[in-house]
């Protein structure tokens, strides 16, 4: 068959298939099965806690702290690394159509140094330690005291592994205890606390915008301050609320959830939020003021030496709640706009609140100084040194808001 | 002495050389050397006495009829010799001496009997009147043609080998004493299919004819959908022995220009002794005979053919193939189905988007399964990934194994249900459902998942119009899955672009592809492809195929309506 071919097809022929080979061949030298590993090789890590190395050990647990523990040539028992793993329960056979009910373990050591403190947690596991689908990162207020920030995220900054979106927590008490708490749902608590943050955009009283891995990591790099949502755990009942704000790696204070929901205000990245004011006749009764949009604009203004910024706010919403008694229908055009102020008064309130809880703070926890150097670069250039520290706790903000009620008349 | 005495009793031929196995065999060789010998002897007297006979016959006819009877008659006869189903009737036509020739089964022996033997022989009875004046008439064939025979189709043939043609085709030969001329009557009837419904393309509404194995029929079955005279239709004889009837046919002021003599000029070159189907003629016709991906476009469907041939291409139909073949082909006209053109434009535009993507995944996704799970499982959404690495727990190999496995099992299920007689095949399917969907997976061998990807992959390889073109599919699903399984994605974004390269560089008689459908130039052809806009929207021809008149309505010649 080949002798009758017409010898040019055939070199053609030769020439093409030799090409082909040696391309398929050498991209098997160069990046071939490196990293092949099948899913179910690999153990999920889901959720990582980092802790002041005896943090929150009892007495009884003496003999458990020395085998997470290990021979360490340089540097001291500073932190405990705990991880969340995924044991994978296999599913029964397809007739059941059931899913094998998915459990997971917590695995520690202390050491200093991240890195040989997880090289050493591979004596606690079967299977390579796979940190691609990390959701959360629990961090302690101790450990963050002990030695600052820094040497806690750099491995997470690092990592290849380790995603953008991985949230940064901050707890008062005991990280680990927070990863060992379990949802009623039956899911892992790392997946659930991501799931409860992600859902800043409703939950005006934990910060989520700026409180992942990428966000610090971009902090850092400016030197700006850091976000961390906060998270409680009291016995078996967990909650998220309030913020953390760091500078320079440390702790500067927390905020609690109504001045959270303030500085949501300033950037305007809310999506949903509840204002609650007085009844204007009955005093002692709330009404609710629903949010469902706005535009926000903050404004630097420079006037000689004197730098204030103007916010201002434009909302929509409706009544949400109204618990001032007989008059619940609110049709007339003067009651409305009667309610319009005090709603604009009620965010102007929570607005500045949070705006001085900043100032007091000595930290620009919003976007201030990004506002100035776009808009005013010169003067940004002179006071940037003292930003923090000198300028911002003095300046002031002007702020005004319009709020329209919308969807009025009788309720269902 | 004990061993002397048994081998005297072993071996006859100790005693009787002649008697020997060795002997015997030589002796049963020679005799068979002489048989075939004798044999070709034979022929070669017989061949001899053929050459003897022709009369400085040109090298490439077998010899010239002469005016002698006798003598023409034994010369057909030994052309024609151990033909058992030839019929040679001698019979009596006015004191002529003639003879048929025709082969039993082909010709139409009751139209014979008819249109000539009556007429001639009738010529001998003293009724008729005009008897010696008739009796004139035997001077020359193609007045015995022209005023005797009732047969509709007649022609003169001089050439022996147009003579002996005539006869295989299923004519019939008259010759005639005194005349060296012989005249052949088409009476060819033999059994054949009828028209039926298509196998492969059945369309829900719309024509449902589909083509036969007669290449006469097929070309009725488009004519008598046009009534255009620029409909041509060439007849080629391809196969050097089966000389097989093959029609090229394409409208004369709307093919490209070339194409016909490019098609042509191909189908020249075929040098094969035999054509049973059109297949081999496809393979001659291609540029690229090792590509997996069909070239040339084959429908059962004369509709179809008209609709390609106004499209500006060509369609060949050869005899004994129920099915014609249309060239050029691209990816195009491969996605496009008659049903496309009888369901609202809406509806077809989802269609065709949906069969595209089913082309994509038939291809690729066994592969993308194999390199995210196996090399990118960070990609998935966390319960996503959670939920497959609880389906891979229990299996224990590793994925590209599993996918191959799962493929081998997919490819013995389909040869076994094409293979297998009809009333096996359900049986065959109801094993097969059980074997693949449930006791794979709950033996443990496969997983749920994947068994969904796979047969996900096969369905949407049916989904294809083009049977060819799935099979395509299906072979380009193997190296895809060994690229992933080596090089993760990376690999199957190196195959996604050797397979669009390659396509892009196929060519069918000049036309790109793929390559048609990513050019700007003729951007306008998506209204007809990825697309498919209401009729009358549809105004010009596809700019692919290069029609000589761009637009649908009237004629560049001033004919409208074709």
């Amino acid at each position: 068959m080949l002798i009758d071919m017409d010898p040019l097809v055939l070199g053609k022929w030769c020439k093409r298939g030799i090409g082909c080979a040696l391309i398929v061949i050498i991209s098997i030298c160069l990046g071939g099965c490196w990293d092949r590993e099948e899913l179910q090789e690999r153990r999920f890590v889901l959720a990582i806690a980092i802790d002041k190395a005896e943090e929150g050990v009892r007495p009884d647990q003496e003999k458990i702290t020395q085998v997470e523990n290990f021979y360490q040539p340089h540097g001291n028992k500073l932190y405990r690394l705990s991880l969340q793993l995924l044991q994978l329960a296999p599913s029964q056979g397809s007739e059941s159509g059931q899913r094998g009910k998915t459990s997971t373990s917590l695995i520690s050591t202390t050491g200093q140094s991240m890195t040989e403190m997880l090289q050493d947690m591979l004596g606690q596991s079967d299977k390579d330690l796979w940190f691609e689908h990390v959701q959360t990162v629990v961090i302690s207020e101790e450990a963050i005291r002990q030695g600052g920030l820094q040497p806690i995220t750099d491995y997470l900054l690092r990592s290849q592994h380790i995603r953008w979106l991985t949230k940064v927590l901050i707890t008062s008490g005991e990280a680990r205890a927070i990863l060992e708490y379990k949802p009623p749902s039956g899911e892992p608590s790392g997946m659930f606390i991501a799931d409860s943050l992600d859902m800043y955009r409703k939950n005006p009283h934990v910060p989520g915008w700026h409180t992942d891995v990428g966000s610090i990591a971009e902090s850092h790099d400016n030197k700006q301050r850091v976000l961390m949502a906060r998270i409680e755990l009291a016995d078996d009942i967990i909650k998220l609320g309030g913020m953390a704000i760091l500078k320079d790696g440390k702790l500067i204070g927390y905020v609690d959830e109504y001045a959270t929901q303030g500085g949501k205000f300033l950037s305007g990245i809310e999506k949903s939020a509840i204002i609650t004011f007085e009844c204007p006749d009955s005093p002692g009764k709330i009404t609710a003021f629903e949010l469902f949009s706005h535009e926000t604009s903050l404004t630097p203004r420079v006037e000689g030496d004197n730098i204030y910024y103007i916010l201002d706010i434009k909302m929509r919403g409706n009544i949400g709640e109204m618990q001032c008694g007989i008059e619940h229908h609110v049709v007339e055009d003067h009651q409305l706009h009667k309610l319009e102020e005090l709603v604009a008064e009620a965010v102007k309130k929570n607005i500045l609140y949070s705006f001085h809880t900043y100032q007091n703070l000595k930290v620009d926890a919003s976007v201030f100084g990004q506002k100035l150097q776009a808009y005013e670069p010169l003067m940004w250039e002179k006071v940037k040194d003292r930003w923090d520290d000198e300028v911002f706790p003095t300046i002031p903000l002007i702020v005004s808001v319009n709020v329209v009620i919308e969807n009025v008349g009788a309720h269902k | 002495m004990g061993k002397v005495k048994c081998r005297k009793i072993m071996k006859l031929s100790a005693d009787m050389p002649e008697a020997s196995f060795d002997q015997a065999k030589k002796k049963l060789t020679e005799l068979q050397k002489l048989t075939t010998k004798s044999a070709k002897l034979g022929e070669d007297i017989g061949q001899i006495i053929a050459q003897m006979r022709q009369v400085a016959a040109p090298s490439n006819e077998p010899f010239i009829f002469t005016s002698k009877l006798a003598e023409n008659e034994k010369l057909m006869r030994v052309v024609l010799r151990d033909c058992g189903d030839i019929e040679f009737r001698a019979f009596d036509a006015e004191g002529h001496k003639a003879l048929l020739i025709y082969l039993e089964g082909m010709a139409d022996s009751e139209h014979l009997e008819r249109s000539v033997l009556k007429p001639l022989m009738s010529q001998t009875a003293p009724t008729n009147a005009n008897t010696t004046k008739l009796s004139n008439l035997f001077t020359d064939m193609k007045v015995v043609a022209e005023h005797i025979l009732g047969a509709a189709s007649v022609t003169v043939l001089t050439k022996a080998s147009a003579a002996i043609d005539a006869v295989m085709t299923g004519n019939a030969i008259l010759l005639i004493d005194g005349l060296n001329d012989v005249l052949s009557i088409a009476v060819v009837k033999y059994t054949k299919r009828n028209i039926s419904e298509p196998n492969n393309e059945y369309v829900l509404q719309g024509p449902n004819e589909a083509f036969n194995e007669t290449m006469t029929d097929n070309i009725v079955l488009i004519r008598r959908r046009t009534r255009d005279t620029n409909l041509k239709v060439r007849i080629l004889q391809l196969g050097e022995r089966t000389k097989t009837s093959t029609a090229v046919l394409y409208i004369a002021n709307l093919v490209k220009p070339g194409l016909v003599e490019e098609v042509e000029r191909r189908l020249g070159l075929i040098k094969i002794d035999k054509i049973l189907s059109s297949a081999p003629i496809e393979e001659f016709l291609v540029d690229h005979p090792w590509s997996p991906y069909p070239q040339t476009q084959t429908t059962e469907r004369p509709d179809k053919v008209l609709a390609a041939l106004y499209e500006g291409r060509m369609s060949i139909i050869v005899d004994g193939t129920p099915v014609a073949i249309i060239v050029p082909c691209t990816y195009n006209v491969l996605m496009q189905t008659s049903d496309d053109y009888t369901i609202q434009p809406v509806v077809a535009i989802l269609v065709r988007l949906t069969r595209n993507i089913a082309a994509f995944l038939a291809i690729y996704l066994p592969a993308i399964y194999v390199a995210v799970v196996s090399y990118h499982p960070g990609m998935l959404p966390t319960t996503m990934a959670i939920s497959v690495a609880e389906l891979r727990a229990r299996t224990p190999f590793p994925s590209f194994l599993e996918a191959i496995m799962m493929e081998v099992l997919l490819e013995l299920f389909q040869e076994a249900i094409v293979r297998l007689p009809q009333k096996l095949a359900g049986a065959a399917s109801m094993i097969g459902a059980f074997i693949i969907g449930t006791t794979v997976v709950q033996a443990g061998l496969i997983n749920p998942l994947l068994v969904v990807v796979i047969a996900t992959t096969a369905i949407a390889s049916y989904s294809m119009p083009s049977y060819t073109f799935s099979m395509a599919l299906r072979w380009t699903r193997v190296p895809m899955l060994i690229l992933a399984s080596i090089l993760g994605l990376y690999g199957v974004i190196l195959g996604v672009l050797a397979v669009t390269i390659h396509l892009c560089s196929l060519r069918s008689f000049g036309e790109s592809y793929l390559g048609g459908m990513i050019n700007f130039d003729s951007l306008a052809d998506w209204k007809d492809s990825m697309a498919r806009l209401p009729t009358t929207l549809l105004k010009t021809r596809p700019k692919e195929f290069g029609a000589q008149d761009q637009t649908r309505v009237g004629d560049s010649d001033g004919q409208s309506g074709s």
